[in-house]
């Protein structure tokens, strides 16, 4: 819209904002109606059923602040790793048993399930506050919250002044033995970071990196598993590390610090409506929920990484701005088998 | 149930009906325990050569290219080699340990063998992840406590002890699978007959001399029972092997299976079904094994038509080395890992042992478990389930042993071997095969308790069928050949005279189904009914999302409220028992 209105004359400036406030406050007032309808739809539903692979804690204040915005709709979840969210919910589906409503994964795996036909198209209202086709690319998910990527340390162990600066600093002979790695050979964020670097770099420098930070000998293990070793200081640096996941131990008071590093890879977080939700009203008002002024706010309470940037919390300010690159599909899809091998290569043989 | 009537007029009759009950009986238990291994075992090996995992949105077709897939994979020789060796180990230190122990509370006049008996049991109702935190905390080379005291005390320049090695993975699993091998050897132990011991007594052997030539090979049943279902529990198990072994690259089988369900994206069902069948070999293997090995079952057979209760042994000034040791051993096993895991649960995040931690703890993770919504549930869940499916598991497994060992059914043999199979699958395949066993199925069993109750029998049969046929084959058949001479039916025989001198052995397997039901962890994750979970996965939520505080906090609770228990129902029992004896 707005690129569109920049190139007219001023008259005709003038009359189009005029028409698009007019057309905004007709919106707001329907909007705040269409609201009213939607959560007295949802509350004849009763309840909803969210699957998530959150933590236990993050849950439990997501749904206590929606439930106490919609009072009568009682909020059940499924916790479990994602694979095993998508795993339950595609037999479910599959054997035509009831199943979730509404489905907190990340955009990779709503991706994937739009694929499979297994997600209800659904553009919320809300989206005319962000840039669409980052938040709903084509309406079959929506992304709520980012995940970054880069590397931490642990400041009790790593002297102040002797910790790695850029992602070539991990390559530092120093390190050898003493960084903990999510084990990108079972896929998860760390495979993504490796794979995504590659279009970055290009294949050539991108080869050479990885075969050396294989070469460092990291300690691999799940994602939580690694960070722990690290607040713990069983290892004094980790490869892609998520800030968003880092910052609440380190409030708790953890001796830990990320790296605002350069390339940051960037992904999401995204809620799928389900194909055949029990309640799609609830399921709607949700996904509304966390994209609006109030679930965004929440977010950022818990120390995630919330779409809108100006909710973002203190600890975050230096992010703004960082330079992201975004998770890369189209390189990823081209040549699936090609990527697991090379990270088998560099990372599986230890 | 049917009266036991005097050998009479109708006695011929009242026979010939018992035995028709008796067939149908085992018959009809037999045919339920096929259903249930196989059923799931078919789904499983169905999906072996699909394309796609049933229910799966894909259309499956036929292939052969999961095979050739899984097993031409360059790591699976050096990864088989790490699982045998494994295996072995972690089989040779909780049988050492589990044979020792049992001997010394069963049948020693040790001072504190009573206290023993229950610090086994706690040792296992130790969740794994806990203890692998716990040993961690103790030995990893970077923050080991034990590590950096060693080298403290002794100026050593490197950590003696590195708890991420094959040695490490040894130590923690055969720790915490001695109950095990301690609850089916155990009771061997007191089941014998003692004038075997008193002849050697009497004909100048020495006390060790009757141990090792008389006790330990009467005994033998028992602990190739146990040696066997240990191998198989090593070859399939995945903690800790995954916890301590994968973050350096030792790999075990199951990891390897693991690794094409969870570790890619999509999962590889196909793959991992077709590693995870090549286990199904391995484990008729195993039977196979123990059939021979325990071929002349008469040998075994000590208890016969006479007093056999055999006595304690007194130890004289042996007996309070033995106390020492046996201390040491629980000290380090149970009480070492329990007080790490109370500083533990008092940390506001996972983090090094020093001063500054201490003034940052708090009793703040117990009040965040306070909060959990379905906690309570979670527990109420596991417990009556573990009671329940384990007492069905018992007696199931008592009508099994029964068709094995005791009748000449045709296929008995082949009962008991497909019964022993789905323990050896890893808990996660088996989880994927009772999901599309059940799913489909109309009636309330998927996303209700009762498939947790069906996968926990499914899965663990085979340690009921090990516990009680190693007590049964004891029993000599000339008192059940005597009860059906004076015309009891066979019911009756069963029920009167097997039963209550298996009493032993059937309760080992209670308790151990018990403990084993109450931490079931990776068929829980995959089929527990949302909104009404078991303690096990809502402790492993925490772990997964790395909380590692709540979830030391949550296992400090249940620890002491089982430990309450324990303490309330022995009391409650004791007096009877004593009188029984």
């Amino acid at each position: 819209m707005v690129g569109f209105v920049n190139g007219m004359h001023g008259a005709v400036r003038m009359l189009a904002a005029a028409v698009s406030l007019a057309v905004a406050v007709a919106g707001f007032g329907t909007q705040a109606q269409d609201d009213r309808a939607k959560y007295e739809a949802a509350k004849k539903e009763g309840k909803l059923l969210l699957y998530s692979g959150r933590s236990v804690e993050q849950i439990q204040q997501i749904v206590q602040a929606f439930e106490a915005k919609y009072p009568g709709i009682k909020v059940d979840h499924f916790r479990a790793d994602l694979s095993q969210v998508i795993q339950r919910y595609e037999t479910e589906a599959g054997a035509g048993r009831p199943s979730a409503d509404v489905l907190d994964l990340v955009e990779r795996r709503s991706q994937a399930l739009a694929q499979k036909n297994l997600a209800t198209p659904y553009k919320s209202p809300l989206l005319k506050d962000y840039a669409n086709d980052l938040v709903a690319p084509d309406g079959q998910w929506t992304n709520y919250a980012m995940n970054l990527v880069s590397f931490a340390w642990n400041t009790s162990k790593v002297k102040p002044g002797e910790e790695p600066k850029t992602l070539t600093d991990l390559l530092d002979p120093k390190w050898q033995g003493r960084m903990g790695f999510q084990d990108p050979v079972q896929g998860g964020g760390s495979q993504i970071w490796v794979i995504t670097l590659a279009g970055v770099w290009g294949e050539g420098p991108w080869a050479d990196y990885m075969k050396k930070l294989g070469q460092q000998k990291p300690k691999y293990g799940a994602y939580m598993q690694v960070q722990n070793m690290l607040t713990a200081g069983e290892v004094d640096v980790m490869i892609a590390a998520y800030p968003n996941f880092l910052q609440p131990t380190i409030d708790k008071g953890a001796p830990v610090k990320w790296a605002n590093v350069d390339p940051m890879v960037r992904t999401f977080f995204s809620l799928t409506l389900a194909k055949k939700p029990e309640s799609p009203k609830a399921a709607e008002l949700f996904i509304d929920y966390l994209l609006s002024k109030d679930g965004q706010d929440l977010l950022a309470k818990i120390n995630q990484l919330p779409i809108r940037e100006e909710a973002w919390p203190p600890a975050y300010q230096s992010l703004k701005g960082a330079k992201y690159v975004a998770q890369d599909w189209r390189l990823e899809d081209s040549k699936p088998d090609f990527w697991r091998e090379k990270v088998r290569e560099y990372f599986g043989s230890r | 149930m049917i009266a036991s009537s005097p050998a009479a007029p109708g006695a011929a009759a009242t026979r010939a009906a018992g035995a028709a009950v008796s067939r149908i009986v085992l018959i009809a238990v037999g045919g339920f325990v096929l259903f249930l291994s196989l059923y799931p075992l078919g789904w499983l090996l169905w999906g072996s050569f699909q394309t796609a995992a049933p229910f799966a949105v894909e259309k499956g077709a036929f292939t052969l290219a999961n095979y050739a897939r899984a097993y031409a994979d360059p790591l699976l020789a050096k990864t088989a080699v790490n699982t045998v060796v494994f295996a072995l180990g972690q089989m040779a230190v909780a049988i050492g340990l589990g044979t020792a122990l049992g001997w010394v509370v069963m049948r020693t006049d040790t001072p504190g063998r009573r206290w023993f008996e229950f610090l086994i049991l706690a040792l296992f109702l130790m969740p794994l992840i806990l203890a692998v935190v716990a040993w961690t905390m103790l030995l990893s080379p970077q923050i080991g406590l034990v590590n950096r005291l060693a080298m403290a005390a002794f100026g050593l320049s490197s950590p003696p002890f590195d708890v991420y090695s094959l040695g490490g993975m040894i130590f923690v699993q055969g720790l915490y699978l001695t109950p095990l091998a301690f609850l089916i050897v155990g009771p061997a132990f007191v089941a014998l007959d003692a004038g075997l011991e008193e002849s050697a007594r009497v004909s100048g052997a020495s006390q060790w001399q009757v141990f090792g030539r008389v006790t330990l090979p009467l005994a033998l049943p028992a602990i190739y029972s146990a040696a066997i279902l240990l191998f198989v529990i090593g070859i399939e198990s995945f903690d800790i092997p995954q916890m301590l072994g994968a973050n350096k690259g030792l790999y075990t089988y199951t990891s390897l299976i693991y690794y094409e369900i969870l570790g890619r994206f999509p999962a590889n069902y196909g793959g991992a079904t077709a590693l995870a069948l090549a286990l199904l070999i391995f484990a008729f293997l195993c039977v196979y094994l123990y059939r021979r090995l325990t071929r002349h079952a008469e040998r075994f057979q000590t208890i016969k038509g006479k007093s056999y209760r055999p006595g304690v042994i007194a130890l004289g000034r042996w007996r309070w080395a033995l106390s020492a040791g046996c201390w040491s051993f629980f000290v380090l096993a149970v009480f070492l890992p329990l007080a790490i895991l109370f500083v533990g649960s008092l940390m506001p995040y996972y983090g090094e042992f020093s001063l500054a931690m201490v003034e940052r703890m708090s009793w703040v993770n117990y009040e965040r478990i306070g909060r959990h919504p379905t906690l309570l549930a979670g527990v109420r869940n596991s417990f009556l389930l573990a009671a329940v499916a384990g007492a069905a598991c018992v007696l199931i497994a008592a009508v099994i042993a029964y068709i094995a060992g005791r009748t000449q059914l045709k296929g008995r043999g082949l009962v008991e071997g497909i019964a022993m199979l789905p323990i050896s699958f890893p808990g996660t395949v088996l989880g994927v095969a009772l999901l599309w066993a059940y799913i489909g199925v109309p009636l309330p069993i998927y996303g209700t308790v009762l498939i947790l109750a069906i996968a926990y029998i499914t899965r663990y049969l085979p340690i009921g069928l090990r516990t009680v046929s190693g007590g049964m084959l004891q029993i000599g058949s000339e008192l059940e050949e005597a009860s059906r001479t004076a015309g009891a039916p066979w019911l009756a025989t069963f029920r009167r005279v097997m039963l209550p001198l298996l009493k032993p052995s059937l309760m080992a397997a209670w308790v151990l189904l018990f403990m084993i039901f109450f931490r079931e962890l990776p068929m829980s994750l995959l089929l527990s009914a949302r909104g009404n979970p078991v303690l096990s996965v809502v402790m492993f939520d925490y772990y997964q999302s790395g909380e590692m505080g709540p979830l030391a906090a949550v296992a400090m609770c249940v620890l002491i409220g089982v430990i309450a228990v324990v303490v309330v129902a022995h009391r409650l029992i004791r007096p009877r028992a004593e009188l029984m004896h």
